[in-house]
């Protein structure tokens, strides 16, 4: 039996676009579970990132439950979801948002020491870190404008582990890079699904999809089906067709 | 594009003309102050045909008027004269919650109001047909026009119905020298019967070559002196007049011009800030420009445009508003001066106020917009801000030991030199502009001694003339008066310093005695009776040196003394000595002797006074409360004070409201994207806060100290020099350092308040904003 982490129910969320009011997600429930590795795809305006933001804290639902744990965070102010995000989340985003005035390390370890007091026990974790993902110690020292797309993701995805998240949202993390290295940046989430970090990705790159246990798809803000693909294994053809059987029934 | 610009940045457009309009506000202000308001003087001189030199003569015999009369009539300088009967007499009576002195001319109404030299203009009448009236500096809450008045001619008091007020401008304020006091014939009648005031000749002199006028004076004084032994001469000339009625008026515009040049150069310095982060900020967008086939002379231009159109504008809109101002600042004026002046519109110096804010704000932007002409296209369309400004990192957090938000604070504060050069002229002008206002309080406010003896030299708590004849057995009676618990001479009369200038004479027994030893601020007192002590003022002006021999001349004798120390009193606007009674009596006796008493704590010091003239009825002409003098005549000034101090403050604090509106907002919209960031890492809107007011405080407080510690030891060589027109040569004011403490500390609060208030803009900023895109 899986551990449920996060669960969402009659998840709403509407936006004013020029008056009218539109409704990208509708009622969602939803239970994300401990150590999976799941994926949200659905064509482009489907409501992908929308859910991935709400379930993350990053934005209120309007509508419906969001409990984490024992513990109901739809209802906590802006500042508690802070909180909340800090503690148990951690974030890859597809522009991969780099504080542009620090330097690599610092733009971890603003993340790590937030949360930890234990500024030793952090710093060890992100060199553990950095040499987990190849950032050797020159490139720690460089700001975000001198690094290649591949190294900004792969310090990226440090920064969103610095606090050993309960789970890991990633937005498209290889949106914004060449096949190359967004291969080298799934190979890493992989890498640390595989050791027990619970991870959600949105995306909608089959390849990427791969990548994941579960794959949920969302059309016009429902979730119209889900797919289990079992553990990820590297050149599994059985998976492979099972999640474009799956695609093809959703209408991809 | 400018209007594109100005669009974008509305609130910054704001604060930036808020700025420029309060400096061409108060550069208007200064110049219409310094300029026509000074030269209402003037203008009043000529409409009254009055005089510029002015001497009451005691005696009203044809001796005296025939010489008179020869005397100027053999004067070629001398255009025009007029000679009246009137009384004359040292005079008291409460105004302005203390009390005001001085020789005052007594003249009947209808001589007075017929005169074609120094005519006089009345500005209101109560229509009592009895009574007196008076100057209308003096119409205050306690005395008006319908009231009474209890004037004390030398030691008779007499009580008159107050007929109404009047300009008169050479002799309108207890700082002309003689105060004109109109009677209406039956109390003229009544004075003269009974002997209260001594008979004179007032004689009112107009010259042709203005400049000499002092000189005149003295010259005419040496004359009567010379010819009649004994004589009593009172006087003053269109210099003195024209100075002292206006120091309220040069103290409010070096004030207001200091504060006006302060705003201004701030204003510059945050509109250059904003250049050059406008221009870091578009790096991409100005490469983009270029790339197609833009000028650097036309993005300078526009920048220029808007820049200049928008500070012309809020010039003007200052220089506008400058006049709802102004008719405060000339009801304060006016109850310094005594001088009506009527508020109308002035084109030249809102033209030059207009002309020096646009011409500045040009000049700024021209500079701080030159670094466009180094803006590559290529370089800047690949590389954008980052590559121009990112050189190292500050503060390492794996390193720091600080907390983290105090460090990614400091990081920020590091990377901000054009915040932190804008924060750091901002505050250390403030910094000056507060020890100024301290030194005010606390010297001026809280308590007047030190201003006092700045402008008066000495003060006591009674000052009592008597008559030679009985200095003695006054003398032997005050020293065995327990509640005298000092008494010393210091009498002052007119000498004159052969080939210079009239100078005011004060003579003592002992130095030693005096309340106030910094009155001679270098060399020292005289000792011997060959010495004297001149004013450094004239000193300066006229090549002389300690250990120079100068002659002095009084009674139609002169000799020689040698300069042993230089004085600053501003009473005498820088044209004053000091002797030794055996040093003055070489050139005459004296016929009556002023002494200062310092009266035991608690003593009644009009009782006192009452009591002395009763005990010595006949041979003390005066009995002085010198504290309520002070107080009234301090009063104006105070007042002027407490204004310009709160002004100051309040325009401080708003300055310092408006330059951290610019930068918080500019670091804003800057670290937009990266306070999005930051909080889809956890951090809260409070942290958010904290870290950006954080981030000014270095530069704040840093410039802070520095312009305190710096403002404390260059402030008394500014008022100095500020002050150095009414013949302060150095200023020894105590800097309060509890005052300058708590307003660093002020400055400081209040910088991270305000800083803190404009970052909970902050909390608008949501993380899922940034991921969308918007």
């Amino acid at each position: 039996m899986k551990e449920v982490i996060l669960k969402a129910e009659n998840l709403c969320k509407t936006f004013s676009d020029g008056g009218v009011q539109r409704h990208i997600l509708k009622n969602i429930d939803l239970e994300l579970y401990r150590g999976d590795f799941t994926v949200i795809m659905g064509a482009s305006g489907a409501g992908k990132s929308t859910l991935l933001y709400s379930l993350s804290g990053m934005d209120a639902p309007d509508e419906g439950t969001l409990t984490f744990g024992d513990k109901v965070i739809s209802d906590l102010s802006q500042d508690g979801l802070a909180v909340f995000r800090r503690e148990h989340c951690g974030f890859v985003f597809q522009q991969i948002y780099l504080i542009d005035g620090m330097s690599v390390t610092d733009n971890v370890l603003c993340a790590g020491l937030l949360a930890s007091k234990d500024k030793k026990q952090i710093i060890s974790r992100a060199k553990e870190l950095f040499a987990s993902v190849d950032i050797s110690e020159d490139t720690q020292k460089k700001f975000p404008y001198q690094l290649s797309g591949g190294e900004a993701q792969r310090a990226g995805i440090v920064r969103a582990l610095i606090n050993s998240p309960e789970i890991l949202f990633a937005d498209e993390p290889t949106g914004a890079l060449n096949s190359k290295t967004g291969l080298d940046v799934l190979d890493t989430l992989t890498e640390f699904n595989e050791r027990g970090q619970s991870v959600v990705m949105v995306t909608h790159d089959v390849r990427s999809a791969r990548r994941g246990n579960r794959i949920l798809y969302l059309k016009d803000g429902v979730i119209m089906g889900e797919c289990d693909l079992g553990a990820y294994e590297h050149g599994n053809a059985e998976r492979h067709e099972k999640l474009a059987a799956f695609l093809k029934d959703m209408g991809w | 594009m400018a209007r594109s610009n100005l669009r974008r940045a509305k609130g910054q457009t704001v604060a930036i003309s808020a700025l420029v309009l309060i400096a061409a506000m108060m550069l208007n202000l200064w110049l219409m102050l310094a300029t026509d308001y000074g030269e209402n003087f003037v203008r009043c001189h000529e409409k009254a045909n009055a005089e510029h030199v002015t001497v009451a003569v005691s005696g009203t015999d044809d001796e005296i008027k025939n010489f008179l009369a020869q005397t100027l009539d053999s004067e070629p300088n001398v255009s025009e004269y007029i000679m009246n009967d009137c009384f004359n007499m040292t005079c008291t009576f409460d105004y302005n919650g203390g009390e005001t002195n001085g020789w005052f001319v007594f003249m009947n109404e209808q001589t007075a109001l017929s005169r074609s030299v120094g005519k006089v203009e009345i500005t209101e009448n109560g229509g009592a047909q009895s009574g007196v009236y008076l100057p209308m500096i003096y119409e205050t809450g306690d005395i008006r026009a319908g009231g009474t008045i209890d004037i004390n001619i030398g030691s008779n008091t007499v009580t008159y119905n107050v007929c109404g007020f009047f300009n008169s401008v050479m002799m309108g304020s207890h700082n002309c020298g003689l105060v004109q006091v109109i009677l209406t014939q039956d109390k003229y009648d009544e004075l003269s019967e009974l002997g209260y005031a001594f008979g004179a000749t007032l004689c009112s002199v107009r010259l042709k070559d203005i400049s000499v006028n002092a000189d005149y004076e003295a010259e005419l004084k040496s004359k009567i002196s010379e010819r009649f032994n004994n004589i009593m001469i009172n006087g003053n000339c269109y210099d003195l007049v024209r100075q002292s009625r206006y120091i309220a008026q040069m103290i409010c515009s070096g004030v207001i011009s200091t504060m006006a040049l302060l705003v201004l150069m701030i204003a510059l310095v945050v509109i250059a800030s904003n250049i050059v982060n406008y221009i870091q900020v578009n790096m991409k967008n100005l490469g983009a420009l270029k790339a197609v086939g833009y000028t650097s002379g036309q993005l300078v231009r526009t920048l220029l445009l808007q820049f200049t159109g928008l500070s012309m504008l809020a010039a003007l809109a200052g220089a506008g508003l400058s006049y709802l101002l102004f008719p405060a600042v000339n009801d304060m004026m006016i109850s310094q001066t005594g001088i009506p002046y009527a508020v109308r519109f002035l084109p030249f110096p809102m033209f030059v106020a207009v002309a020096i804010s646009a011409c500045a704000v040009s000049l700024s932007v021209w500079l701080s917009a030159r670094k466009i002409k180094k803006i590559e296209p290529i370089t800047a369309l690949r590389s954008g801000v980052q590559a121009q400004t990112l050189k190292r990192n500050h503060i390492p957090l794996d390193k720091a030991k600080v907390p983290l938000n105090a460090a990614l604070a400091l990081k920020t504060a590091l990377s901000g030199i054009k915040h932190n050069v804008t924060v750091c002229v901002t505050v250390l002008v403030l910094s000056l502009v507060v020890v100024f206002s301290g030194l005010m309080a606390e010297n001026v406010i809280g308590d007047f001694t030190p201003f006092l003896n700045l402008i008066v030299g000495e003060t006591a708590d009674s000052c009592i003339n008597v008559e030679a004849s009985a200095e003695q057995e006054f003398l032997q009676q005050m020293r065995s008066d327990d509640r005298v618990e000092k008494i010393y001479l210091f009498h002052s009369l007119n000498v004159v310093h052969a080939g210079g200038a009239e100078l005011m004479a004060t003579m003592y027994d002992d130095f030693s005695e005096l309340n106030n030893k910094s009155v001679v601020y270098e060399g020292r007192f005289p000792e011997r009776a060959d010495e004297i002590a001149v004013a450094g003022k004239y000193a300066g002006e006229n090549d002389l040196k300690i250990g120079d021999e100068i002659s002095i001349t009084a009674n139609g004798k002169t000799e020689k003394y040698v300069i042993c120390g230089y004085t600053q009193i501003s009473n005498y606007l820088g044209r004053d000595c000091l002797l030794t009674r055996k040093g003055y009596e070489r050139l005459g006796s004296i016929i009556s002797a002023s002494y200062y008493i310092n009266l035991a704590n608690g003593v009644d010091i009009d009782e006192f006074n009452a009591e002395a003239k009763e005990k010595f009825a006949g041979k003390i002409s005066t009995a002085v409360n010198i504290k309520t003098v002070m107080e009234g005549a301090a009063k104006v000034y105070v007042t002027l004070m407490k204004i310009i101090v709160i002004a100051i403050l309040v325009l401080s604090a708003l300055i310092i409201a408006f330059v951290l509106y610019l930068l918080v907002r500019t670091m804003l919209n800057n670290k937009k994207r990266d306070y999005g960031i930051l909080k889809s890492l956890g951090f809260t809107s409070g942290q958010l806060v904290i870290q950006t007011a954080l981030a000014f405080m270095p530069a704040v407080i840093l410039s802070t100290v520095a312009g305190l510690i710096l403002g404390s030891i260059v402030i008394n060589p500014l008022m100095s020099l500020f002050l150095s027109g009414i013949g302060i040569v150095k200023c020894t004011f105590t800097v309060p350092a509890g005052f300058v403490t708590a307003a660093g500390a002020g400055i400081i609060a209040l910088s991270f308040a305000i800083a803190c208030l404009l970052s909970l803009k902050v909390k608008k900023i949501a993380p899922c904003a940034l991921l969308r895109g918007e």
